[in-house]
Parts: C-alpha cells; sequence; structure tokens
C-alpha cells in the first residue's frame, strides 16, 4: 500500500503548489498573440443542436483570438473516428476524412464541416475526432509527426483536437449563451470590429474607462436555460443519473489579467465574479489602449459560446 | 543442587538513571566531569569481600531466576553505607540481594591516592544450576571472544587493560593484556559460559559473563565510565554489545544511540533511513522508500515485525511512531532473508524497545512540527508499559504561512498518532508483548486554482488517512536450543482523497497478518528457523477519476480534464500466506552459508511463487569478511492492477532476482568500510496497456538494476564522534514491452553521496551536519502540445520517457543541541536546520497553460525547526 504514501505526498505537492510555490508565469488570461480558444458545432439543418447523429453532417468552426487586430490564418482539418482510449494523445482509429484545408493565409474562423459516417463505420464510437492545425502570419504545417502549427518559425498557432459528440440516445444538446457581462458595475455592450487596433481607441466608439491602479470587478451570468439537465450514467454499477450540466468559463483579456483562466456556473455559483486587474499604466498608450475581453462557456457535452467585449483605457 | 553467581553485565546500561544524577551532582558543583577526571588520577572501587545471597525458596521451587540492579553508595572505607534497588526482579530476589549487598566489602575508590566515596551500580544475577541430561561425547566446534577495552567519556581505547577469562565452571583461566588499540581476542574457546574480568589501573575492574556459541564469534565492547568531579562521587559501567548473525548480505543498522541525533531528520529516525547506502531521495523528501532502483511500491515497511501501510505522516513530515520507543532499525536492500516475502525490492524493519522495567520515565518534546510525549513505567515485577502520544502543532504554522489570497483553508492540517506497549514476562521463558497504535492525517483546502491549466482542478482538496493497529506476540523459549515467536496483528486503514467532482478515494482495509516461527539450533553448526506468515487484507474501495494506469514510468503532466473521469467500486480479499525455511550452516570456523527457502501463495491471481536464496558470508582475516548472495523474490501485483473490475486479474506475479557481492572490512572498533555490488533483475513487471485498452496491464515489463555502494561509518558507542559516509553509484532501467525502448527508472540516481557526522562536546553540547550530493531524478520532457478544443486546456506532447535529468541536488543540514542534566531529568534544547545555505534545487519541472514556458519547480527552502525536550 505504498501508493498511499505517495498520495499523501501528491496531495502535499498539489497544496504547496496552490499555496504559491510554484513559478510565475505569464498570465494565462493575457492574450498576446494568435490563440485558439474553442469550437462551434452546428448541425446542418438543426443549427440549435451541438451533437450530430450518424449520417448528418456538422459545421464546426474554431474561434481563435488576437492580442490586436485580427489576422489571416491558415489551416489543416481531418476528421475521423477516434482510437477507443483512456487516456493519452487523441489518435485516429477509422474513417479519416479528406483534408480540409487553407493554406494560404486569410481572414475569417477556421472550420470545416464533418459528415458523421453510418453505424458500420463509427462501429459504436460516441464521438468523432477533428486533428488539425491553425496558423498566423504564415502557411500552416502539414506534416503531422512535427507537432507544429505553422510551416515557419515566424508563424504562431496551434495544433487542434476536438472530440465531437455525436448524440447517441436521443438527448440533444444546446449550445449555452451568456446572458449579461459587467465590469464595475457597467454593462460590457461594445463588440470592437475584428480589425480595431490595439491602441488609438480614445474617442472612439469603445467606452472609455481611466486607468487606476484597483482591481475591477466582472460579474458574468448565463442565459436561462443554459444549463440542460441530461442523463449520464453514473455510480457503481453504472446507472442513469439526472444531472445538470455544469458550465465552464473561461475569461481572457488583451490587457492586463483576471485571477483565474478557468470558472463555473454551477449549483453554488449562478454567477462568475472575478477581478481584472488592469495593465501598468506604462502598458496604456496614451491615446487609450482597446482591451478585447473574450469569454467562453462550455457544457461539457458539445455546446460551446464565445463573446468578445472590449473597453478603451485611457492613461489617468 | 543450586549454584549462585554474581554478574555485573550490562551495568552502563541500567546506570543511565544514576549517571545523570551524578553528572547533574558533579555540574552543580562547578566542574565539568571530563576536566576533573583529566586533572585526577581516579581509581574505582574493587570489590574484596563478596556475599551470596540467600536463593528465595520460592523462586527455587518455580525455577525462577533473576537479575537485580542495585545502586551501591561505598564510602571512604570501603563500607556499602546505602544500597537501593535500580531494577527490581520481585519474587524476593531484591531483598536477597539488598541483605547481602549491604554486607559487601569493598577497597575503596582513590582519586589521587586518597580515598573517596562513589556511587556504582551492580547486577546481581540468580541463576539456577540445572541438571543436565547427559550429553553424548562430541567434539564441538569451537568459538571465539573478540572485543575492546574502551573509555566511555572519551571513546578512547584503555592500554594495558588485563583481561582474565575463566569458563564459568571454574575450569583454567586465560590472561590477554590489551594493546593501544584497546583489543583482545581469546581463540579456540569451547562453547559455554565465561566470565571475564577487566582490570585497569584507572577505571577499576569489571566482572563480565559471555556466551561462547560454536563457530561464532562473540563481540564484545566493554566500556569503562570514570566520572568524577568535586563532590567526590565516581562511578563505572560497562556494556557489552553482541550483534545477532546477520542472515542477509546486508544489513544496515542504526542504533538507538544514533538514531535520533542524525542532522536534517528532525530527530525522526526513520528519516535517517535515507542516508544509507542503496536508498534514493525521493523529491520533496516524500518519504518514499526506494531501495537499490527500485519502486516504493517494491519495498516493505514492518513495525514490530508486522508490515504498516504508511511510515510518514502528510508523505513524508515525520515518521508516525516517536524515534523513543524504537530499539533498532534495520535496513535489507537486497538479497533479505527468506523471513520477508510479497516484495522484491527492500526491507526496512523498526523493532521497538521494551518498555522501561526499573523506575517510571517520561518525556515531552515540542518543536515547531509536532508535540510529542511518552510515559513508561513498570507494574509489579513482570510487566511494564509504554504511552506514548504526538499531536502536530504544524497546522498552527501553516495558516500563518499560507497567504489567504492563494487559498481558503477550511481545515488546516493535522496530524496524530498513539502508542500503547506493554511488555509482560509470566517466567523467564516466556514474553508477551501488546502493542496498540494508531496514525492519522488530515487536511483540507479549498482549492480556488492550482496551476491554473486544469479547470478540473478545483473544489476541496482533501487527504485523511488513518490506520490502527492492534498487534499482540508471545515469544517462548521451548528448551534451550528452541524458541517459538507467535504473532497476530489486526487492524484498519482507512483512506479518503478528494479533488473536487475529478476525483474521490474512499478506501477501506482490514489489515491482519500473523507470523508463526521456530527457530532452533540442531547442533553447533546447524540452525534452522522455519514460519509461515499470512497475510489477510479484506479491502473496499470506491474510486472516480481516470483510469487506473501504469505506476512509474509515465509522464504526470497530462491535464485531468482531458481524460475520462469514471466511477468504480472495487472489493476482495487479499489472501496471501507463506511458508518459509533458512538454514544457517557453519560450514567452518570462518565460513558461513545461509540457505533459505519461500513459497507464498497469491490467491487473488491463483499463483504460488516458489524463492529459493543463498547467502555465504567468508572471513578472509580478522575484520574482513567477503560476503555473496543470490536469492529470486516475487511480488503479487498491487490490487488495483489485479482487480477484475479495473485490473487484470489474470496477472502473474513479479519476479526478481538479486544478486550481491562485496566485502566488510573492519578498520578499528566501531569503524567499518563496505563495498558492494549488486545487479537486479526484474521480469513480469506489470505494465499498462497504451491508452488503457484491455486488459489494461499485462506481465510484458522488465528491468535491470546495478551498482556499486560504498559505505563507512563509525559508530557513537564510547565516542565522541560518529558517522556515516555512503556512495551509491547506479543505473535502473525498463523496459515497458517487447521492442520498446529502454527507459531509466522514475526515480533513477545515478550518484547518491551522503557524508554525515556528530561530534558531541563538552557541557553537553551537540553539533553534527549531513551533506548530500545526489543525482537529479529524471524527468520526462514534452515536446509540444495540442490544444484540446472540448475541454479548453492543452495537452501536453511527451518525449522519451525520463530522458532529461534535474541537476545535482546538495544540500547541507545542520542541527545543534545543547542538554542539561537536572538531579532526575535533562532538557535539551536543539535546532536542526534543513538546506543551510538555502540551495534552490530543482525538484520538478512546471509549464505555463500551453507548454509553451517553463520554470523550475523548488524543493524546500532553508527549514529551521527548534524544539526543546524534556526526559526524566
Amino acid at each position: 500500500m505504498r501508493w498511499v504514501s505517495l498520495m499523501s505526498s501528491l496531495a502535499m505537492i498539489v497544496a504547496l503548489g496552490a499555496a504559491g510555490c510554484s513559478a510565475e508565469f505569464t498570465p494565462a488570461t493575457l492574450v498576446d498573440e494568435a490563440r485558439v480558444l474553442g469550437a462551434e458545432v452546428l448541425v446542418v439543418g438543426d443549427p440549435l443542436r451541438t451533437n450530430p447523429r450518424p449520417g448528418e453532417a456538422a459545421d464546426v468552426r474554431f474561434e481563435v483570438v488576437f492580442a490586436g487586430a485580427e489576422q489571416p490564418l491558415s489551416w489543416a482539418f481531418i476528421a475521423c473516428v477516434p482510437e477507443p482510449t483512456q487516456f493519452g494523445e487523441p489518435r485516429c482509429a477509422a474513417g479519416t476524412t479528406a483534408p480540409s484545408l487553407q493554406l494560404e493565409p486569410a481572414f475569417g474562423a477556421p472550420g470545416l464541416r464533418v459528415d458523421v459516417p453510418d453505424e458500420a463505420t463509427l462501429a459504436g464510437a460516441r464521438s468523432m475526432l477533428v486533428l488539425g492545425a491553425i496558423c498566423a502570419e504564415g502557411p500552416v504545417n502539414l506534416d503531422r509527426e512535427a507537432l507544429r502549427a505553422c510551416a515557419d518559425e515566424a508563424g504562431v498557432g496551434s495544433v487542434v483536437a476536438l472530440e465531437l459528440r455525436l448524440d447517441r440516445d436521443g438527448q440533444a444538446n444546446a449550445a449555452p449563451h451568456f446572458a449579461t457581462l459587467e465590469l464595475d458595475g457597467v454593462s460590457l455592450e461594445y463588440v470592437p470590429p475584428a480589425d480595431a487596433a490595439a491602441t488609438g481607441c480614445s474617442g472612439g466608439d469603445a467606452p472609455a474607462i481611466p486607468w487606476q491602479e484597483d482591481v475591477l470587478e466582472l460579474k458574468l451570468t448565463a442565459a436561462p436555460g443554459s444549463r440542460e439537465t441530461f442523463s449520464a450514467l453514473r455510480g457503481v454499477p453504472p446507472a442513469p443519473t439526472q444531472r445538470t450540466e455544469d458550465l465552464q468559463v473561461s475569461l481572457l483579456t488583451t490587457a492586463g489579467s483576471f485571477e483565474r483562466l478557468f470558472d463555473f456556473f454551477d449549483d453554488r455559483n449562478a454567477e462568475v465574479a472575478q477581478d481584472w486587474t488592469p495593465p501598468a499604466l506604462d502598458d496604456v498608450a496614451v491615446d487609450g489602449t482597446l482591451v478585447r475581453f473574450t469569454f467562453t462557456l462550455r457544457d461539457g457535452r458539445g455546446g460551446f459560446d464565445a463573446a468578445t467585449r472590449a473597453i478603451c483605457l485611457l492613461p489617468p | 543442587m543450586r549454584k549462585l553467581r554474581l554478574r555485573c553485565r550490562d551495568v552502563g546500561l541500567v546506570l543511565a538513571l544514576p549517571l545523570l544524577l551524578l553528572s547533574a551532582m558533579v555540574h552543580a558543583q562547578g566542574a565539568p566531569p571530563e576536566e576533573a577526571a583529566a586533572a585526577a588520577v581516579l581509581v574505582p572501587p574493587r570489590l574484596v569481600d563478596f556475599v551470596q545471597a540467600a536463593y528465595p525458596s520460592a523462586a527455587e521451587e518455580q525455577g525462577l531466576e533473576a537479575t537485580v540492579v542495585l545502586e551501591l553508595t561505598i564510602a571512604a572505607d570501603g563500607v556499602v553505607t546505602n544500597a537501593r534497588v535500580s531494577t527490581a526482579a520481585g519474587h524476593g530476589f531484591d531483598e536477597a540481594a539488598l541483605e547481602a549487598a549491604r554486607r559487601f566489602r569493598f577497597e575503596p575508590a582513590t582519586r589521587d591516592g586518597t580515598p573517596i566515596p562513589v556511587i556504582i551500580g551492580y547486577r546481581y544475577h540468580f541463576e539456577l544450576q540445572h541438571a543436565e541430561p547427559p550429553e553424548e561425547p562430541t567434539t564441538p566446534t569451537p568459538g571465539r571472544i573478540v572485543g575492546r577495552v574502551i573509555g566511555l567519556e572519551d571513546g578512547l581505547p584503555l592500554l594495558e587493560a588485563e583481561v582474565v577469562l575463566t569458563q564459568a565452571d571454574g575450569d583454567g583461566s586465560q590472561r590477554q593484556v590489551t594493546g593501544s588499540d584497546g583489543r583482545f581476542r581469546f581463540d579456540g574457546l569451547a562453547p559455554g559460559a565465561y566470565a571475564l574480568r577487566v582490570i585497569t589501573s584507572e577505571y577499576g575492574e569489571l566482572d563480565q559473563a559471555e556466551e561462547v556459541h560454536a563457530g561464532e564469534a562473540t563481540d564484545v565492547v566493554y566500556r569503562m565510565r570514570l566520572t568524577s568531579g568535586p563532590g567526590d562521587e565516581l562511578e563505572f559501567g560497562a556494556t557489552a554489545v553482541i550483534d545477532p548473525p546477520p542472515r542477509e548480505v546486508t544489513r544496515r543498522t542504526i542504533r538507538r544511540e544514533e538514531m535520533t541525533r542524525i542532522p536534517g531528520t528532525r530527530g525522526d529516525p526513520l528519516r535517517a533511513v535515507e542516508l544509507l547506502p542503496g536508498v534514493a531521495r525521493p523529491p520533496f523528501g516524500a518519504g518514499a522508500l526506494i531501495v537499490r532502483g527500485s519502486s516504493p511500491n517494491d519495498s516493505e515497511v514492518f513495525f514490530a515485525g508486522s508490515p504498516v501501510p504508511l511510515l510518514y505522516h502528510f508523505g513524508g513530515l515525520t515518521s508516525f511512531v516517536p524515534g523513543s520507543l524504537l530499539q533498532r532499525i534495520d535496513f535489507f536492500p537486497g538479497n533479505f532473508s527468506v523471513r520477508y516475502g510479497r516484495k522484491i525490492g527492500g526491507i526496512l524493519e523498526v523493532t521497538p524497545r521494551d518498555p522501561a522495567t526499573d523506575d517510571v520515565h517520561g518525556a515531552i518534546d515540542l518543536n515547531v512540527i509536532d508535540l510529542s510525549a511518552m510515559v513508561e513505567a513498570p507494574v509489579g515485577d513482570n510487566f511494564s508499559f509504554a504511552l506514548a502520544g504526538r499531536r502536530s502543532v504544524v497546522d498552527a504554522v501553516f495558516n500563518a504561512v499560507i497567504p489567504d489570497d492563494a487559498l481558503n483553508s477550511l481545515a488546516a492540517p493535522v496530524y496524530w498518532d498513539y502508542q500503547a506497549l506493554a511488555t509482560w514476562r509470566p517466567t523467564n521463558r516466556d514474553k508477551i508483548r501488546l502493542l496498540v497504535y494508531a496514525s492519522s492525517d488530515r487536511f483540507r483546502f479549498f482549492v480556488k486554482e492550482v496551476g491554473g491549466n486544469d479547470p478540473l482542478l478545483r473544489g476541496n482538496l482533501e487527504l485523511s488517512t488513518r490506520f490502527f493497529h492492534n498487534q499482540i506476540s508471545w515469544t517462548r523459549q521451548l528448551s534451550a536450543n528452541v524458541e517459538q515467536e507467535l504473532q497476530w496483528l489486526s487492524g484498519t486503514t482507512r483512506i479518503n482523497f478528494g479533488l473536487g467532482e475529478a476525483i474521490g478515494v474512499d478506501a477501506r482495509f482490514v489489515q491482519n497478518y500473523g507470523r508463526a516461527e521456530w527457530r532452533a539450533r540442531l547442533s553447533d553448526r546447524v540452525r534452522v528457523i522455519g514460519g509461515l506468515d499470512v497475510l489477510v487484507v479484506p479491502f473496499d474501495i470506491r474510486y472516480t477519476g481516470p483510469a487506473v494506469r501504469q505506476q512509474e514510468g509515465r509522464a504526470d503532466h497530462e491535464p485531468l480534464s482531458s481524460q475520462q473521469i469514471s466511477d468504480n467500486r472495487f472489493q476482495g480479499t487479499a489472501f496471501q500466506p507463506g511458508f518459509y525455511l533458512e538454514s544457517d550452516l557453519q560450514v567452518t570456523s570462518n565460513f558461513e552459508a545461509i540457505l533459505g527457502l519461500r513459497l507464498d501463495y497469491f490467491q487473488e491471481i491463483d499463483a504460488f511463487v516458489f524463492d529459493p536464496r543463498l547467502v555465504a558470508r567468508y572471513e578472509i582475516r580478522e575484520g574482513t569478511v567477503l560476503k555473496a548472495g543470490a536469492g529470486m523474490f516475487g511480488q503479487p501485483p498491487e490490487f488495483q492492477e489485479s482487480n477484475s473490475q479495473v485490473g487484470n486479474p489474470r496477472l502473474d506475479p513479479i519476479r526478481a532476482a538479486h544478486f550481491d557481492v562485496g566485502v566488510d572490512q573492519e578498520l578499528g572498533e566501531g569503524i567499518r568500510f563496505g563495498v558492494e555490488g549488486f545487479y537486479k533483475q526484474l521480469w513480469r513487471r506489470v505494465v499498462g496497456v497504451p491508452g488503457g485498452l484491455d486488459p489494461v496491464f499485462t506481465n510484458e515489463g522488465v528491468g535491470r538494476i546495478y551498482g556499486l555502494e560504498v559505505s563507512g561509518r563509525i559508530e557513537p558507542i564510547g565516542r565522541r564522534f560518529f558517522g556515516y559516509l555512503s556512495y551509491t553509484l547506479s543505473r535502473s532501467e525498463r523496459r515497458d514491452g517487447p521492442g520498446e525502448r529502454w527507459r531509466l527508472f522514475d526515480f533513477d540516481q545515478t550518484h547518491i553521496f551522503t557524508l554525515s557526522g556528530v561530534y558531541r562536546f563538552n557541557r553537553g553540547w551537540e553539533l553534527g551536519g549531513t551533506l548530500r550530493l545526489v543525482s537529479g531524478n529524471p524527468n520526462t520532457p514534452i515536446s509540444g502540445s495540442i490544444y484540446d478544443a472540448t475541454s479548453g486546456v492543452y495537452l501536453p506532447i511527451n518525449g522519451r520517457i525520463n530522458s532529461t535529468r534535474n541537476p545535482l541536488f546538495n544540500r547541507l543540514d545542520v542541527r545543534i543541541s545543547k542538554e542539561w542534566a537536572f538531579q532526575s531529568w535533562k532538557l535539551s534544547l536543539y535546532l536542526d536546520v534543513q538546506n543551510v545555505y538555502n540551495r534552490a534545487n530543482r525538484e520538478g519541472i512546471n509549464y505555463n497553460f500551453d507548454y509553451s514556458e517553463s520554470a523550475p519547480i523548488r524543493g524546500f527552502p532553508i527549514l529551521p525547526a527548534l524544539g526543546i525536550r524534556g526526559e526524566m
């Protein structure tokens, strides 16, 4: 039973890490380059549903955010039936589709249409797998073994994977949505144009907020009905159990930082509240810094939503 | 017919209290004893008129024998002015011994030729002369007595001490005079009892009784204590130290005299094990026992002869049993006796001592980590007990240190343990020991964010481990040559671990362990040990979390959010009986062979293993022993690996073969040097199927471990200084399946160097240091990452398993202590500082959210622990 001792050690190490003994990195909530945040799935012919059935098709659109104005992207995707696995790197087992390619950088959201094969090809699989690469500032890398998104060193991107969950038991899933977004008690309404520059927002449409040293509180709520109930196999032996979705929130900003990258709407939290720490005054442009906030929402069953808002941060 | 003998034996041990008393008196008068001793020529008293005590008739009728320890005050005219019993024997022995001792007449002790009063300890031994059956005439293999006479205060050898050896029946005597090394040696002795008298010019005389066994060397150290001061009082004593015969190629022992004084251990003797050759350093000092490149799961810790589930609180903070209750710690890094089964790594045997039989004793210790207390006392003549307990105070410190904005601590880390130990000797041939002990660890945090990379790492982080053991053992001398030991342990272990809704463990074990063993001396050349032990552990485990997978040889960076979480419950009973037989054959006077056979059955996988083991020792010349061993070892898979619900019940036992060869060289009394080479072959290792697919686990893993250990040791007996030097050069590799590449073991450490020493100054000051230089543990580089758009986390892509290493670990620990001795108790203050120069050792690598940035995870910074201890 030596694993008991190891478990104790692990717990202590986790606790020490939580206590601040770990290293300081660039905040995970800071978007300082092109970054993939998730993927929206829309079943063709039933856009309110995120989980296609065998034989149906679904459009997959990846959400990418930038530190400033939108950049052109290149990408490559395939879809397949995944290799059954409990853990580890996702791999294709069968039914690999022809690649969906955008070899030269172009503006627009990367994505592909996935045609879910029939039952025979699925062989009982409960999901499809989408593998791909998204590259900003350069051509996409097509060498799957290289584990690099971009063909050039100058490019910035991500190798991505998406488990496209199928509706195998008649439980349609809808995407969740945000209801309200507030910063320091003021509703965040302004949606910045994709090509809006990172600086020079003074006098523009973005709500102006003078820089201050103190943190500002951000509050988010989810739209009614976003937390769906569903039946899942739980317990020993596994039995159908009614559960309500926990909605996972990601919080990102192009300047300053949030307390944490992830938060949740769940039984205890109907509202997500986090502090946003403004950037250092030296990092605020004289003519204003356009700060983009991007929030994503996941229901854990394939539902995804993203919302981007902005403010214009002015020197005091 | 009866024969009454007086022996003065083990006086040093039983004189602990009077010595303290005397020391306090000496200090109270202002002059350190060492200085006074150096300034004066002291001659201890010499018994000139011995009075034979009357043997208590009732005791004689019951066939009882006993030893009474007396404290005698001898006036300057040699008359015994006061006598009292230090260690009672009851049954009328105490009164008889007092009556006789009061009529003793001594030649008085002198200082610079002037008679002075003294207090001495005296051991009065009552022994019946048994009528022995006529024996067939044989020519027994001779044995020998080798030893050394040293001064207890300074540890220096006594020159020109006269040692007179007389056979117990009075037939003939031999005489030797020690040289500059204080050594003496009597060869060619017929087996039996002998009386030794040590006569020195300054330390007086000492009478000892020793046993000589056929073909064995009885190794003794006589420590002559001489302390005096202006108080005009003096005492002396002696201790015989006889090691049990080795049954393993390598046995490393931490003695009671040193186990709580090693720097960097905070006085915790079990932490000192990490300093021994062959023991790797776990990251963060996490308490895992990593022996000669074996997985922590492959080694076992025995406490009082039974396996224990948990050695340390909180994975390495401090051990579950206080050092004050321990007699010794034996560590067998490989090729261990067939008494031990079910493990293929190493064995750590922790032996508690018997409670005190002379008087009430107690101790209390408070430091920044915990508070502990112990009390022990005799009850009547044949029963004694000890109670001890400990409770952490680290929670108070922890709450003050942890910043509130890092996490909300709902319940601080708390641990406690207790031990109750009782020894009952209903007859001279029986000893019954009861042992009840328990340990508990608990803490709970609310984690806002751990690393920020995994959304599932949220909620309550809880850990609770408890175990409660009851044990009874009965040792009986069945005859002059046969001893029997029966032992049974029952207890429960409960483990709870939870991290939000992602991970939950609720495990209950009922541990039952029994052993029956018979030890017999068949002839002067042959000893045999036979026995059986059985482990019966019903378990019931509820587990929520990712799939159970291979424990060793995997990279642990994968976030929980990307793994499938499932609910599991596995129940069962591990029933594992084992049978063993071991013979110790003294082939010649300097060649010994130990052959052992062990048969184990593992019910959960329905498999037997048969393990033959052979150890040979050859004494090339005095003080030089060549040793070698080879053996096979078997171990069942971990319960989760062979469980039908989450593992593979068709697994086979894991197998290993150990090969050792080495040489031990004694460089002087208590100074030893050894070199050993070892090779271990592992096969049928349990490895996981990639992706966790059926059958989840297989036996396709193999391993090879080889290395060299160099050890040097200066024992503390009679010295101001003791220390260890150990160096291990090793390589431990694994292959996880046919066609796979060999890789390093998770804790492979090429170089492990430890130097530890403690020096005792005058006036109760002691200073020690431990330096460790250890190769960094291997780790697995991350070559890239994949963004999992489903969960919003990045999945690391691992490079070759364990293909890089942390830098060299180095750390210096220092311990300084000061002891004050008072009339009936002593007080010590100590400061144990780990990582004195605040070395930022790298224990691992931390990654940012997308694995594009990395930074070292540093080990513990400088960690001072101040404590105070009172002892009576």
